[in-house]
């Protein structure tokens, strides 16, 4: 037993002794994203790591894990330790309201970006995509590619995060000036293309060929359908997706997805840090507030070429 | 020595680290951190406590973070539509009843716990879903977050309410007949049978009250969010059995403490405390924990291997003639 003390000890020097370094004068900016295993954040990490190097800022990065709780908990933390900002990438928008409102209480700044903190916490600004406009966009791109009339299903994210919710009121609100395109089934796939391609199979045998037009899904999770869709022969069912991984410019390239729009992730968390830069510097008057958004532009097969994917 | 370290070893590995940590990194030893440390451990704590009984009487249950997410969900929606006392007195019943229905599958019916609390997990998630459309529940009043993550007094309420969950379940495993037959259900069904011990009642009473246990928990997760979530609590059964298992407490029944389970609860949740101060990686920190949780039942197993090893040599002395 005492050597497996010993031995223990001998873990903790070397899993911590290599990253247990002291930084001066430098602002912490405590960042917690909600779930770090998805690729989404990929590269959304690499941007809050290149800003903290561009703008000498000691950055702290903890996992949400997916649950709600285990994010309050990231954030107690931060309080707890102190830091000079909050960045956070909420799963729920709501779920973190109350410990946002305790970071205001202590008095530390907080920044959301990607996903919304909902009403009732202060925020120094959002930094992002509008999700609305988002879901607008992609109901732009659906008409654009079926025209004003036709039978559409709608595979949305996860349900309850803001991206989900507010993508599908951009979608219907454009819709709603066009009465004969019906969404005729819409499925949650949880942003996982294996449930989504479940998802994909089952309204492909229920909607026969002539009788759906087009496949929206809010997220990139509906490549593996549209290869299915495409296999089998379901050359007419148009499909529309959201974000741009490497994936989705394959094929869009190929034909099979007629097109995406574009979200990148990348300039949300280095814009984010730069929000975080000029708050902690005292320029305070030079953040877009309460939003800053970032351009979503529609991706086609004919201008796919020009844009490099977003992970 | 040995003894000792078989006896105390757990409490010595604790209580080496804190104080490592505690002179390594001065975030670490803020009184801050200190109760931040106990309240985000709190939910955790509860379940297991409830979990080591049922482990002691010779099961486990997979169903206590469903469990707890259906507290959550009903306390929500009973709060909504007419007042928090009645939203927590609702969840702790769903979740009671839960256990119940574990309890009485797993001793009247007889099928094995694995099998029983997995069916219950996978039915209790599913009625969530399909009650909810897996839509979270908002609007709760802003009060509520108190049981979260507000004080009474000086003390935070998880907490609190972790520290009375631990006191009185102890007192119920060591100090009551019940706890005894627990014990002896676990360490030998037929020998206490034999005994005269109502066995089914007691693994049914077991499991009904590590649903409530795990139903106390939804709430206070609850109390965080003041949001019910269907998801919540996902993989929290498995937490809880690593902290029972690092405690001491045998997988196969018969053995263990709540003060153990404590100590491991503590254990796991300064780890991970520390991982995160220490600004280690999160996609390293599970390999830590996983390797801790190795580590530590690789020590039990060994430990008792030697007790046994010395055991059979004594006896082997005393039976020569002298």
């Amino acid at each position: 037993m005492r050597k497996s003390i010993v031995f223990v000890l001998a873990l903790a020097l070397l899993l911590f002794g290599s990253v247990a370094s002291a930084a001066d004068k430098q602002f912490t900016i405590g960042a917690t994203i909600w779930d770090m295993s998805n690729p989404f954040y990929a590269n959304f990490i690499q941007g809050l790591y290149d800003a903290a190097e561009d703008f000498n800022l000691n950055l702290l990065l903890r996992d949400g894990q997916g649950d709600p709780n285990t994010q309050v908990a990231v954030v107690r933390q931060y309080i707890a330790e102190n830091v000079d900002l909050i960045l956070i990438v909420p799963g729920d928008a709501q779920a973190v309201v109350p410990v946002i409102i305790q970071a205001n209480q202590a008095g530390i700044p907080v920044i959301a970006a990607n996903n919304r903190v909902g009403e009732g916490a202060e925020v120094v600004t959002f930094v992002g995509a509008d999700d609305f406009y988002f879901g607008q966009q992609q109901a732009r791109l659906l008409i654009q590619a079926i025209g004003t009339k036709g039978n559409v299903a709608y595979l949305m994210g996860e349900l309850g995060t803001s991206a989900q919710v507010l993508r599908q009121a951009g979608f219907e609100d454009v819709l709603k000036d066009y009465p004969d395109i019906k969404i005729v089934t819409a499925i949650s796939d949880g942003w996982d293309s294996a449930r989504s391609l479940a998802a994909t199979q089952d309204i492909l045998l229920k909607y026969p060929a002539g009788t759906l037009d087009a496949i929206v899904n809010q997220g990139p999770a509906g490549v593996p359908g549209a290869k299915y869709s495409h296999q089998i022969g379901r050359t007419e069912v148009k499909w529309i997706l959201g974000d741009f991984p490497r994936d989705v410019k394959e094929v869009i390239k190929e034909g099979i997805v007629y097109g995406t729009v574009l979200q990148d992730p990348y300039p949300q968390a280095y814009e984010a840090m730069r929000m975080a830069e000029l708050y902690l510097t005292g320029r305070d008057d030079e953040i877009p507030k309460p939003n800053y958004f970032i351009e979503l532009p529609l991706v086609t097969s004919e201008n796919v070429d020009q844009f490099e994917p977003s992970w | 020595m040995r003894k000792f370290f078989q006896t105390y070893g757990l409490f010595v590995t604790f209580v080496v680290m804190f104080i490592v940590l505690a002179i390594w990194s001065p975030a670490f030893r803020s009184p801050q951190n200190m109760l931040n440390l106990l309240q985000q451990n709190a939910v955790n704590g509860i379940i297991a406590c409830g979990m080591t009984l049922m482990m002691i009487s010779g099961g486990f249950d997979l169903s206590v973070g469903a469990n707890a997410a259906l507290s959550g969900m009903v306390g929500a929606a009973l709060m909504l539509r007419f007042s928090i006392p009645v939203g927590m007195l609702g969840g702790i019943l769903a979740s009671t009843a839960v256990g119940l229905i574990n309890g009485l599958l797993i001793a009247k019916a007889g099928i094995n716990p694995f099998v029983t609390t997995l069916g219950t997990q996978i039915i209790t998630r599913g009625l969530i879903y399909v009650s909810t459309n897996a839509k979270p529940i908002y609007g709760l009043p802003l009060s509520y977050m108190t049981v979260g993550l507000g004080k009474v007094g000086p003390f935070p309420v998880a907490t609190s309410l972790f520290v009375l969950v631990a006191i009185i379940t102890h007192i119920l495993l060591k100090h009551t007949p019940f706890g005894q037959y627990v014990l002896s259900v676990g360490g030998n069904e037929e020998a206490a049978r034999l005994s005269g011990i109502n066995v089914a009642k007691v693994k049914t009473l077991v499991f009904t009250l590590g649903g409530a246990l795990a139903g106390l928990g939804g709430l206070i997760l609850l109390g965080q969010t003041i949001t019910g979530q269907p998801q919540a609590a996902s993989g929290y059964e498995l937490n809880a059995i690593a902290a029972v298992v690092v405690g001491g407490t045998s997988l196969s029944g018969g053995q263990g403490s709540i003060t153990g389970t404590v100590l491991g609860v503590l254990l796991m949740g300064m780890i991970a405390n520390a991982l995160n101060l220490l600004n280690v990686s999160p996609y390293w920190q599970p390999v830590v924990t996983g390797m801790i949780i190795l580590l530590a039942v690789g020590f039990d197993a060994a430990s008792k291997k030697a007790a046994l090893r010395q055991r059979i040599r004594k006896g082997g002395q005393s039976a020569k003639p002298s």
